[in-house]
């Protein structure tokens, strides 16, 4: 017995033809068996169909990017690259979803190839259907092993940070705001310079500060002659290589400073082996903060290598005021 | 005529406070043993920020929906609703803590309640703002879209904290804030419907769990 089975938004129909593999009983018949679906949207009048592969493209495409759509996360399940395949893609305009669909021909010996359906549809059309669909799914009678899992993508599938010149206008407001301060700071007199005062003893575990103290000047970088050791060494050539780095840089930073907090962006360069072991860094932004106190970096580096590397990469950190972490190749 | 004594108490079952039942309908992502993190917590009282624009009196509804679910165990009362809400690294009073999983289920559950109560008036905000846009109509003559986006500023400008960088360029530039209230609203939209408060829970976790 046939069974037809539709889910009606205001924008948007999915009309499920098939069957029931199950003897008649009583109750409303589970319909196990699609011969047919079609997806109706209203304004304008569009209409896409096909099989049980159709139907699952439209559930699979339409999830993910439903997801997409709200985290701004990048799911690419929304985007499958096989023929035959639903997609659906963020529109020129903001308000604008774009649904493409290329049928596969039916026939092999020169079938004429169906046109490619494109769709636009706004925001509030994409959620009739994503509901539409999510009826569906929530049916226990219609074919119920189509389901759609809601998984969230992993720290690996965030989207890579802001471009650097949206990022700037953060510094150049604090720069600005730094440059109004120092005008106020000139009426206050300047503090009174002593020599500083080296410690007889050093402790055979030199902690960074006094590092500092034995140079009898504010280091501008840790170690101190880091750029010297550096200058000799090539760099680490590969960009896909510095990327992974940078990223295992930042998920190790993360870790590192999950217990820290920065009410202003901190900017660091920083320099590590081809393994991603920090050997050095010094502070570009312009914080009252030493560099023993940088957010997650003094626990990372190691100043015991015994061996020079072999390569070296170079780093640009920032810490956000967001609690964010971001690492670029340093150009 | 036997006594009977009490059962006695199964050793394994410790006198805990329970867990609602209802924060069971939301999975569990795995996440740092330090709590969600800052981005969710922010996004999280973004959205809550939205549902409160939608209705008047918004803050008390929201209020009034903990107890309706029941939720006086994780979200307590007005005081440890606002620190929830203060994890919120925008937000002036910002506490330096994270929410735990239970206490991200209840915020958002909250929100689901009252959105299940105002799906008409979502639905019609976002489709009013849809059409008056694409036929070049100021939004100045839909009363109640003026309204939404005024006390979505207004609740913004009172709450945040104006030295972050981010929360300045918003005090700075009025449509860039009308465009952080259109989200909301598009996120409240995609919460009226059928699986709406899973989508959004697992949304708030894209790009957060460790691998």
């Amino acid at each position: 017995m046939t069974i037809q089975r539709q889910y009606s938004l205001p924008n948007c129909k999915l009309i499920l033809d098939g069957w029931s593999s199950d003897a008649a009983g009583s109750g409303r018949e589970k319909m196990s068996i699609l011969t047919h679906a079609e997806l109706r949207f209203s304004d304008p009048q569009r209409s896409l169909g096909g099989g049980q592969e159709f139907l699952a493209s439209v559930v699979s495409s339409a999830s993910a990017y439903a997801q997409e759509f709200l985290s701004q996360v990048r799911h690419p399940e929304a985007r499958p690259e096989t023929p035959g395949s639903l997609r659906i893609d963020k529109g020129e305009q903001p308000d604008v979803h774009r649904l493409t669909w290329q049928p596969k021909a039916e026939g092999e010996n020169g079938a004429v190839p169906t046109p490619e359906v494109a769709i636009e549809l706004t925001t509030v059309q994409l959620f009739d259907l994503v509901e539409a669909i999510d009826q569906f799914l929530s049916d226990p009678d219609t074919l119920p092993e189509l389901t759609a899992e809601l998984a969230p993508k992993s720290r690996r599938d965030r989207a890579p940070d802001e471009p650097l010149a949206r990022r700037a206008i953060p510094a150049t407001i604090g720069m600005a705001s730094l440059a109004l301060a120092s005008v106020a700071f000139v009426t206050i007199p300047a503090p009174e310079v002593r020599p500083p005062d080296p410690d007889p003893d050093p402790d055979p575990t030199e902690t960074l500060d006094e590092g500092s103290a034995q140079t009898g000047a504010i280091a501008t970088t840790i170690p101190p002659d880091i750029e010297m050791l550096v200058a000799s060494i090539p760099p680490v050539a590969d960009a896909e290589e510095r990327d992974r780095l940078a990223g295992e840089l930042r998920s190790r930073l993360e870790a590192g400073a999950s217990t820290e907090d920065w009410e202003r962006e901190l900017t660091y360069r920083v320099w590590t082996d081809s393994e991603g072991t920090v050997l050095g860094y010094r502070e570009i932004s312009q914080s009252a903060r030493s560099l023993a106190e940088a957010p997650a970096l003094p626990q990372l580096i190691d100043l015991e290598t015994e061996t020079p590397p072999e390569r070296v990469a170079q780093f640009r950190v920032t810490f956000t005021p967001e609690e964010e972490i971001d690492v670029q190749p340093w150009e | 005529m036997t006594t009977e004594s009490a059962p006695a108490a199964p050793p394994e079952s410790p006198d805990l406070p329970e867990t609602p039942y209802i924060l069971q309908t939301l999975p569990d992502y795995e996440i740092s043993v330090k709590g969600c993190s800052p981005r969710l917590c922010r996004d999280l009282d973004l959205l809550m920020l939205g549902m409160e624009s939608i209705e008047y009196a918004g803050g008390e509804m929201l209020l009034r929906a903990v107890s309706e679910l029941e939720l006086q165990p994780v979200l307590g009362g007005r005081t440890r609703l606002w620190r929830l809400r203060c994890t919120n690294p925008w937000r002036r009073s910002y506490m330096r803590r994270s929410l735990q999983l239970e206490e991200a289920k209840a915020l958002i559950l909250i929100t689901n309640h009252r959105v299940r109560q105002r799906t008409a008036a979502i639905r019609s905000l976002r489709l009013a703002h849809q059409q008056m846009k694409a036929k070049g109509i100021p939004l100045e003559q839909n009363p109640a879209l003026v309204a939404y986006f005024r006390v979505f500023r207004a609740h913004f400008r009172t709450r945040m904290n104006r030295r972050r960088a981010k929360v300045a360029n918003y005090l700075q530039h009025p449509e860039s804030l009308n465009a952080l209230a259109l989200v909301q609203l598009d996120r409240l939209l995609f919460c009226t419907g059928t699986a709406g408060v899973r989508r959004l829970w697992s949304s708030l976790f894209d790009g957060e769990i460790r691998n």
